[in-house]
């Protein structure tokens, strides 16, 4: 049996892709608001889809539910065309789009009981939620009464009511206070990690995506920088050796075998610098071998980019993506 | 029709019968002065005829604006926090969201209109006209099918995005349109739907020598145009349901 972009184990079939986008692109007038985006989701993870505001997530994540129609492009669901089977796509997914909505003139538990009625979902599912998002307390209350992180727990109550294998949620945590914030987070890493459930989650907050994602998308203006696990974003970082005569000892190392960064300049004043992550071993190797060379070591330090620098490099197009993850 | 008990559950709380009724009860009002006057001179006989020709005259004014209201108290469930785009996003079909709302919408303005002509015809008797079954029901058809006719398109506008204010400004221009078209010709009155409710009107007035009103009779040339009103109303629903279902919203 073949089956494309599926995976068939002891008679089990296993879609590895839930999400698979080629060259998707949404064009208003002129401006590509995504552009030739191929995006590619493995089941069961928490993908963190990162990007600044405008960048062109939540557009994305509208065309992923069929919400707004792709200008160009192809999105598999589930190893299925999404524009062919919209509906049963729609049915394994939950979502929460732009903040959340709701019947202001409904209680907490009758806006449930709508999502209920019209999935044909049982009756019990809906204590089952609201005790999950932690708004069993306040079920009886009007939506429109409820703080803007209720109602955000609100809509992620929609989101899980009909116990979905894809999540797609668009900045899910705005407007929650840090134990909200924390318990949400847990509640996905636990979906996904022990349920198998697939969770896209957009948002620009970096800290958040570091906590729990487990692959990450970065888009910017539209165009997909960065693909693939959180690790091949993170900078190895580089040893600076400031010595007193850089540049001979520069050239010095190089003899030896040593990787050393070219440098800008001739001037002796820029320090001498080693890429990777140097061992400790290895940095006693380079400080006796510029001992030896007759050169006095002024400077011995390990300096490393954070995740920040590189998002902020990615998004603001200052310099092009780390090796490791281009690859 | 399981999606129309789900449709009145989105409405809890909205008061959509008592604010819609307090519009329609305004023309009902508006004749029963009507019908005071005229009885208190004593110089027109008060019948059933004349009751149902005063109430079909304040109507082309009135059920415009009912009729947008009805709409946004129904309608304005779903738009006020975007819940159309969630139904959606979980599944739901557009198309079957706007018949289920029509059809709410049908079901209400079956209610108020029913307690409208109630209304009229009370005071009307109170003034000693009597009752004539077969034409109220004529009268009541003609309230009834003019409004579905203008409550569908109304509610294409009203689900494409959050546009309560441009349905209410639409009734109020038809409110305007049925106070400035009530001589016009019957074929201009029969282009919008509210002032069909002139052109084929089962009742007329009648004039004397001195081009004053001397009373009132029926008007069978008004009455045959009925069936070309709701011929005329069946086509714009069914022009509307292809409409919504084409103008897809871009969320």
């Amino acid at each position: 049996m073949v089956e494309v972009g599926l995976v068939v184990t002891k008679g089990v079939t296993m879609t590895t892709e839930v999400i698979r986008t080629e060259n998707l692109t949404k064009r208003y007038g002129e401006r590509n608001v995504v552009d030739s985006l191929n995006l590619s989701v493995p089941q069961g993870v928490v993908y963190g889809f990162m990007g600044l505001n405008g960048a062109g997530k939540s557009t994305t994540m509208k065309m992923l539910l069929g919400l707004t129609t792709p200008t160009e492009g192809h999105i598999e669901v589930f190893g299925q065309p999404l524009d062919k089977n919209l509906p049963s796509i729609l049915g394994r997914t939950g979502s929460l789009i732009e903040g959340p909505s709701y019947y202001p003139n409904l209680t907490g538990a009758e806006n449930l009981s709508i999502l209920q009625r019209l999935l044909n979902l049982s009756a019990q599912r809906i204590d089952e939620t609201l005790e999950i998002v932690g708004l069993s307390g306040a079920r009886d209350k009007l939506a429109k009464s409820y703080s803007l992180g209720m109602k955000q727990r609100l809509g992620i109550a929609m989101a899980l009511l009909a116990n979905p294998q894809l999540l797609i949620l668009d900045e899910p945590t705005n407007g929650l206070d840090p134990a909200g914030i924390h318990e949400i987070r847990e509640l996905l890493v636990a979906l996904a990690h022990h349920d198998g459930v697939t969770v896209l989650v957009s948002t620009h907050l970096l800290a958040e995506i570091d906590l729990m994602a487990d692959q990450v998308g970065i888009i910017h203006e539209g165009l997909l920088r960065y693909q693939g696990p959180l690790t091949g974003l993170r900078d190895n970082g580089h040893l600076v050796l400031r010595t007193s005569d850089n540049q001979r000892i520069r050239e010095s190392l190089r003899r030896w075998g040593c990787p050393v960064a070219d440098s800008p300049s001739t001037s002796s004043d820029l320090p001498v610098e080693v890429p990777g992550n140097v061992t400790d071993l290895n940095r006693a190797h380079i400080v006796r071998y510029v001992l030896s060379e007759g050169a006095d070591v002024y400077e011995i330090s390990h300096h490393r980019r954070s995740l920040e620098d590189v998002f902020l490099d990615l998004t603001e197009g200052l310099s092009s993506i780390p090796e490791r993850a281009a690859a | 029709m399981t999606g129309i008990p789900l449709e009145i559950a989105k409405i809890k709380r909205r008061r959509v019968l008592p604010i819609t009724l307090a519009v329609t009860l305004s023309g009902v009002a508006w004749t029963a002065m009507a019908i005071g006057k005229m009885a208190a001179k004593g110089k027109i006989t008060v019948d059933a005829v004349t009751v149902l020709n005063q109430y079909n005259s304040v109507l082309p004014m009135v059920a415009p604006l009912m009729v947008a209201v009805l709409i946004v108290r129904v309608a304005g469930a779903e738009q006020e926090n975007d819940m159309l785009t969630r139904l959606v996003a979980a599944g739901a079909s557009r198309t079957s969201l706007w018949i289920n709302k029509l059809l709410l919408i049908a079901g209400f303005l079956v209610i108020i209109h029913t307690i409208g002509f109630a209304g009229a015809i009370g005071f009307g008797l109170g003034s000693g006209a009597t009752f004539d079954a077969g034409l109220t029901a004529q009268c009541l058809v003609l309230a009834l099918v003019t409004s579905v006719e203008l409550a569908a398109p109304l509610l294409v506008i009203a689900l494409r995005g959050n546009r309560q204010p441009v349905v209410i400004a639409i009734g109020l221009a038809l409110t305007v349109a049925g106070a400035l078209l009530s001589l016009a010709p019957v074929w201009l009155q029969m282009v919008l739907p509210s002032t069909q409710i002139y052109a084929a009107n089962p009742t007329k007035a009648v004039f004397d020598a001195a081009n004053y009103v001397s009373g009132y009779a029926l008007n069978p040339e008004g009455a045959a145009l009925i069936p070309l009103v709701a011929l005329i109303a069946a086509a714009v629903v069914a022009a509307s349901a292809i409409v919504h279902r084409m103008w897809k919203v871009e969320a």
